[in-house]
């Protein structure tokens, strides 16, 4: 069995000043990196324990993995009935989660993310090739 | 003079601390209703054992010592419909019982915390209102002395009785408990027969509903629930050690990234299994391009040459005994991008600009 490779990356709270900016990030990263399997609360403590999100990010063959890389899409919620309709419009959009044994059934393929001052819920899901 | 604004003083708290009502005058029939009495359920619980162990009540008058009807039963057959029927009519009259006697101290917990907390309000203001217009130094040491004092034991009094939690907060909580241990014992009385669900057991629930609705309790909640909240958000927040924060990428820098990579994989495609042979010789065509180009820019051939790994890399593209399928090429391609990012061994701009380079070969 291949070992899996992965590698972690932070940006500090102060830095995302939308949760769009973490999209993009995502997405540039997965393009170089492999594919997001998980995103976390964090502190980096050399920045004086700063508030930060860090994502880990797999390698996986880029060609042959069929993995849409780089095609994230992050929506945030703030409640069960907005985060219920994202799912079913992700779903709808033929969308699939991202994050580990991600099943929109499973109300899975949800984080949490420090966007300057306030922690913010979203959804992440992976847009079907060709969209 | 003085007299009089100390009794104007006195009378406004005498005044404002009227005793105010927490609920509506009470029906007599309400009483009647949560009654449920020691020698009822004694009844029932005859009743119950008759059902279950298969004897029928007999009542019979105890002439000798003059006491109260006694139930018995003589032989029957078991009837344990008729005993889940009595177990559940029993635990029924029994949370009646128990809520009539919680609300009431649900009531009496919040009216009369709220009119002490009234009351303590008043009296410290008139307190207060009093040392302001009294002249006496010595008075006006005496009444502030009065008020610390007060507001000490008013404190004291609110740590020691209600751990600092408000009245609204420990009912919430009693209530939630209440109806959590309410909510499985209703759900065992639908759901479950006698022999399951046995008479015995369910009076256990009721005591264990009865305690749901008490300070302890209440306050052994509100403290777990705190205590879980926190370990939940301690355990949410991983510390990175040794870490340096990424830049965030801005919509252009990641939209350029992610074409590139699109490209590639494009091109990948086409040159393994495109349908004919012109767009698989002209896949490849445009990769051998990207290489072409990169070589063609003397500024980012000497900034990867500057690193062993991308140079390596750069010298597999341009050796065509080593790199000959389209595949190779995209893969070294996309190696060559992923080690510069990585490993931040060129510079943002440069790598965009192979990332310009790899999207407008691809448009060729």
């Amino acid at each position: 069995m291949s070992e899996r490779i992965t590698k972690t990356v932070a940006y500090l709270a102060n830095s995302l000043t939308t949760l769009g900016v973490l999209e993009s990030s995502c997405n540039r990263d997965e393009s170089y990196l492999g594919k997001v399997i998980n995103i976390e609360l964090a502190t980096i403590e050399s920045s004086s324990g700063a508030k930060a999100v860090a994502i880990t990010y797999e390698a996986v063959d880029p060609f042959d993995s069929g993995i849409n890389l780089g095609h994230l899409s992050l929506k945030a919620y703030s409640n069960t009935a907005e985060e219920n309709l994202l799912k079913v419009q992700f779903l709808q959009a033929r969308c699939t989660p991202v994050l580990p044994g991600g099943n929109p059934d499973t109300n899975s393929s949800r984080a949490k993310a420090y966007i300057q001052n306030d922690t913010v819920k979203f959804l992440i899901f992976r847009e079907e090739a060709g969209i | 003079m003085r007299t009089l604004f100390l009794a104007v003083a006195l009378f406004i708290v005498v005044l404002a601390t009227g005793c105010p009502k927490g609920r509506p005058v009470q029906p007599a029939v309400v009483a009647r209703v949560a009654q449920y009495e020691v020698n009822q359920l004694n009844d029932n619980l005859t009743a119950y054992d008759c059902a279950i162990f298969g004897e029928t009540i007999e009542t019979v008058s105890s002439v000798s010592d003059n006491s109260d009807e006694k139930t018995t039963c003589v032989n029957a057959t078991p009837d344990l419909e008729k005993a889940k029927r009595i177990r559940d009519a029993t635990v029924h009259r029994l949370i009646r019982t128990i809520d009539y006697v919680y609300f009431q101290f649900e009531n009496d917990l919040y009216v009369k915390r709220s009119s002490a907390s009234f009351l303590s309000d008043i009296t410290e203001i008139g307190a207060n209102f009093a040392a302001t217009i009294t002249n006496g130094e010595r008075a006006k040491t005496v009444i502030n002395a009065a008020i610390i004092g007060f507001r000490g034991g008013r404190q004291s009094g609110s740590i020691h009785f209600f751990q600092e939690q408000t009245a609204g907060a420990l009912i919430s909580s009693m209530q939630a408990s209440r109806n959590k241990v309410l909510l499985e014992m209703l759900t065992r009385l639908r759901d479950e027969n006698v022999d399951v669900y046995s008479l015995d057991e369910a009076l256990g629930d009721t005591i264990k509903y009865f305690y749901a609705g008490t300070l302890p309790r209440a306050l052994q909640e509100l403290q777990q629930n705190a205590s879980q909240s926190a370990a939940a958000s301690k355990e949410a927040v991983r510390v990175l050690k040794g870490f340096a924060p990424s830049t965030p990428a801005t919509t252009e820098a990641a939209r350029t990234a992610v074409d590139a990579l699109d490209v590639l994989r494009q091109l990948q495609m086409a040159s393994k299994s495109g349908e004919t042979d012109s767009i698989r010789t002209k896949a490849l065509a445009q990769l051998q391009n990207i290489v072409e180009r990169i070589n063609g820019d003397s500024g980012l051939v000497a900034e990867i040459n500057a690193t062993p790994n991308l140079k390596a890399i750069l010298a597999a593209l341009n050796d065509k005994k080593q790199t000959t399928t389209g595949d190779d090429y995209a893969r070294r391609v996309f190696d060559l991008r992923r080690l510069a990012f990585d490993e931040k061994t060129l510079k943002p701009d440069s790598i965009s600009k192979l990332n310009v380079i790899i999207i407008s070969a691809g448009q060729q």
